[in-house]
């Protein structure tokens, strides 16, 4: 190599080729869709494909970038201490990734421009500015983060969401904006502030390489200072389900929340407040709230379905499978651990969502629905907040529901199984896109005659689902079966309590066969709460367990 | 297996077919040979014809057709052009669409008398259709009916809107035949509703002299003829089908029973 940066370079290709060609053909793909779908239908917004085909191309590009190395004791990615040895400066170390990234990623964004563009009403220099800016951010918190373990990932999820909060801050009404949500003034501030984190990273990585020093010493203490001045759990443990609960619950409960916690205040709190004058906008951006622990409970279900949360791994721990608990009681504590932190998902939502509409809330469109709810239930104030306690608890459940449906096959250690379960739903997400879903009711609607296979379907789904469930809990002890039959019936009974509540609307409106209607909502009630699937689930951990 | 689950899955699969088979049985009424979507219900002597408001769908009648075919023979219909009937040549005016409903029932088998229930923009047509079929109507019953002094700005996206002063012109020329009972609800909407935020209360109070015109508009009218009664709730707002069902089936109950009486006569 003929100078060090080449080689750090070369380094980065030479791990990622694949994942570059990938992006290349996915990007070439996208254009061609693109293209084709322009010369038939002109003037139109790019097609969701493409835009999820970009999206794709975006994301693995971050991940092409995720400049670390897994070190230390809990195997943490962290920046690489080997390249220490190199005869450069730490500057050199820090800004060779930084601007390979930031070119790299450019280079995506000069490719996918006009695709992109067309839908927005950002312009594309404050795109390639927020694009640059993140670049940097991620390798800051990435390096500068390894001691937070896990909560690196909602801090990495956090800045992804601010820094798309920040591009869309313009779009907001008043229009023109004030003068510090005009894009020039964002992107000078966030030019300053990823100026800042790259000054943190290079300092953070110059001192690690002088073996830590001051500040390492004085980050330590502060961090050992938190760690102390936390609640801390100090007394014995009633039984080892008790102490598995609890390590389950710091492990993985947690995320769900604070990540729900994150997205709020970062994004949906701030919105509201440049919304507060309209009223439509609040109560779609109360919906998006009311949706989110729901949205984020997929992909945080994925990882919360393997035996550990934050590995990649698929064994059970030799910790966790030396416990004197059955593979039962093992999955019990899951599921638990999942009740709570759905509920406290729900409960971060609803405080924060009293706090924002009673205080600079607009109320308009809220107030028309419960209106209009009052007046469709016989003027009953009863039955609005009703509702409003169903929609809660069928959000819970709903939440729940994404946490532990594919615990049979996370904790299986089966890496296809797990991988396919994950692939259905992410072709789901794509066919979703690719077909525009959203169109789906419309098209249900138009002929009644459509609704008899879509109900056909559900049917012969509920009695596949409910034989597999008579199977599955066969070798599960009486007991846990009784327990769980008692949330399964909770959770039915909510959400056929909410579909009837909205059929009974729905019917009224909308030209429909109604008796096919209720019978779809009803069979859609009775596949919602996974029975066969948790039933699965000792089996398959049991089998992971004992393997080796 | 598990018993206890094999029982419930066994349970649960007879539902599930059960489910599959349930079906609601629409009529295809046909006129000029376009299909027109109808849900013929109930039994009994008399036969009611509930006609919708604009755009609206037969569904609107979900919470009164089920209750008045206990007592009465009901035809709820969706107009040419509205939820699942197909297209009818323009103009959509009230002439037309009476016109269209009686050879849609004639081609349903549903001979008259018809005791007709209109919500709405159906006041005006099953007026209309009154004037036109005097021997075909035996009872009127108007559902908080849009007013002979209404203006409409635009159609909302509603095609049959489009022809709004052709419908209410010929709405006004049309004599309610001699001696049916008619009964007209006029919705006055409550005053103080809960949820309600102060940019709502306002809008409300805007809307009040319109409502109270048309009041005075519906008192004019019934003293036109004889055998008009008018029934005033504050209890509903505009759309009394879903708001407050069991008034406009107490009501259709009367008009029913009071025209098998004079049926008798």
């Amino acid at each position: 190599m003929r100078s060090p940066t080449i080689a750090l370079l070369w380094e980065i290709w030479r791990r990622h080729w694949s994942t570059v060609a990938v992006i290349g053909g996915l990007t070439v793909v996208g254009r061609l869709v693109d293209v084709l779908e322009s010369r038939r239908n002109a003037g139109a917004e790019s097609s969701p494909l493409t835009t999820l085909l970009a999206m794709v191309a975006f994301l693995l590009l971050v991940a092409v970038f995720n400049y670390t190395e897994s070190g230390g004791v809990r195997g943490v990615g962290q920046f690489p201490r080997r390249l220490f040895t190199l005869p450069v400066t730490s500057l050199h170390l820090v800004a060779v990734p930084m601007l390979a990234g930031i070119t790299s990623i450019e280079l995506l964004y000069l490719l996918w421009m006009e695709p992109l563009s067309r839908d927005g009403s950002a312009r594309a220099p404050f795109v390639a500015i927020l694009l640059a800016a993140f670049v940097v951010f991620y390798l800051c918190a990435l390096w500068t983060l390894e001691r937070a373990g896990s909560l690196r990932l909602v801090m990495l999820g956090v800045i992804a969401i601010a820094v798309f909060a920040i591009g869309i801050l313009p779009s907001f009404p008043p229009n023109p904006p004030p003068w510090w949500r005009l894009e020039i003034a964002l992107a000078g501030l966030v030019a300053g502030l990823a100026v800042i984190a790259f000054l943190l990273a290079w300092r953070h990585v110059a001192r690690l390489r002088d073996g830590g020093g001051r500040s390492a010493h004085r980050a330590g203490s502060l961090f050992n200072w938190i760690v102390e001045a936390t609640p801390t759990r100090r007394t014995a443990f009633a039984n080892p389900a008790a102490a598995h609960f609890w390590f389950e619950w710091r492990s993985s409960g947690m995320v769900l929340p604070a990540l729900v916690g994150g997205v709020l205040l970062v994004v949906v709190i701030p919105m509201s407040w440049l919304m507060r004058s309209n009223a439509g906008d609040t109560f779609r951006l109360l919906l998006a709230a009311l949706a989110a622990p729901v949205v984020l409970a997929v992909p945080v279900g994925i990882a919360f379905s393997k035996p550990t949360f934050w590995s990649e791994d698929l064994a059970v721990p030799a910790f966790v499978a030396a416990l004197p608990l059955s593979s039962e009681d093992l999955v019990a504590t899951k599921v638990r651990v999942a009740a709570m932190s759905a509920v406290l998902s729900w409960l971060v939502v609803l405080v924060l969502l009293t706090v924002w509409l009673s205080s600079w809330g607009n109320l308009d469109a809220l107030s028309l629905l419960a209106l209009q709810l009052w007046a469709f239930h016989g003027q009953s104030v009863a039955a609005v907040y009703g509702i409003a306690v169903l929609v809660a608890f069928a959000g819970m459940f709903l939440t729940w529901r994404f946490l532990v449906s594919r615990l049979w096959s996370g904790l299986s250690g089966r890496r296809p199984l797990f991988v396919a379960s994950v692939v259905a739903i992410v072709v789901l997400v794509i066919a979703g896109l690719v077909f525009d879903a959203d169109r789906l009711p419309g098209w249900l609607l138009d002929d009644p005659a459509r609704l008899a296979p879509v109900v056909w379907i559900a049917a012969i789904a509920v009695i596949a689902k409910y034989w597999i469930a008579a199977y599955a809990w066969r070798v599960v002890t009486p007991r846990y079966l009784r327990v769980y039959l008692l949330i399964w019936l909770a959770g039915t009974a909510s959400f056929l309590a909410f579909g009837i509540v909205v059929w009974g609307v729905v019917r009224i409106y909308l030209p429909v066969d109604v008796d096919r209607l209720r019978s779809l909502v009803i069979l859609v009630a009775l596949l919602a709460v996974p029975l066969a699937r948790v039933g699965l689930a000792p089996a398959s951990l049991t089998h992971n367990r004992h393997r080796s | 297996m598990k018993r206890s689950l094999a029982v419930m899955a066994a349970l649960l699969s007879v539902l599930a077919l059960y489910l599959s088979t349930r079906t609601q049985a629409f009529t295809g009424g046909i006129v000029d040979g376009r299909n027109i979507r109808m849900l013929i219900a109930g039994g009994g002597d008399a036969t009611v014809v509930f006609e919708n408001g604009a755009g609206a769908p037969l569904e609107m009648w979900g919470k009164v057709q089920p209750d008045v075919s206990r007592f009465a023979r009901t035809v709820s219909y969706d107009r040419a052009g509205t939820g699942l009937s197909e297209k009818g040549p323009l103009p959509r005016d009230g002439r037309r669409i009476a016109a269209e409903l009686r050879r849609a029932l004639l081609s349903a088998a549903v001979a008259p008398p018809y005791i007709l229930v209109g919500a709405s923009f159906g006041g005006p047509y099953i007026r209309v259709f009154a004037g036109m079929y005097p021997d075909d109507v035996a009872g009127m019953v108007l559902v908080d009916p849009t007013a002979d002094n209404q203006r409409f700005d635009d159609a909302a996206g509603v095609p049959e809107l489009e022809s709004w002063p052709d419908i209410l012109d010929q709405s006004r020329a049309s004599l309610v035949p001699s001696g049916i009972p008619v009964f007209l609800i006029d919705a006055v909407s409550p005053l103080e509703v809960p949820f309600a935020t102060e940019a709502i209360r306002t809008l409300r109070m805007k809307n009040r002299p319109e409502i109270e015109a048309d009041s005075l508009e519906y008192q004019r009218w019934l003293s036109t003829f004889s055998g008009g009664r008018l029934v005033v709730t504050n209890h509903s707002g505009h759309n009394v089908p879903i708001e407050q069902p069991e008034l406009v089936v107490a009501t259709i109950r009367q008009v029913v029973d009071e025209a098998t009486r004079r049926s008798h006569r």
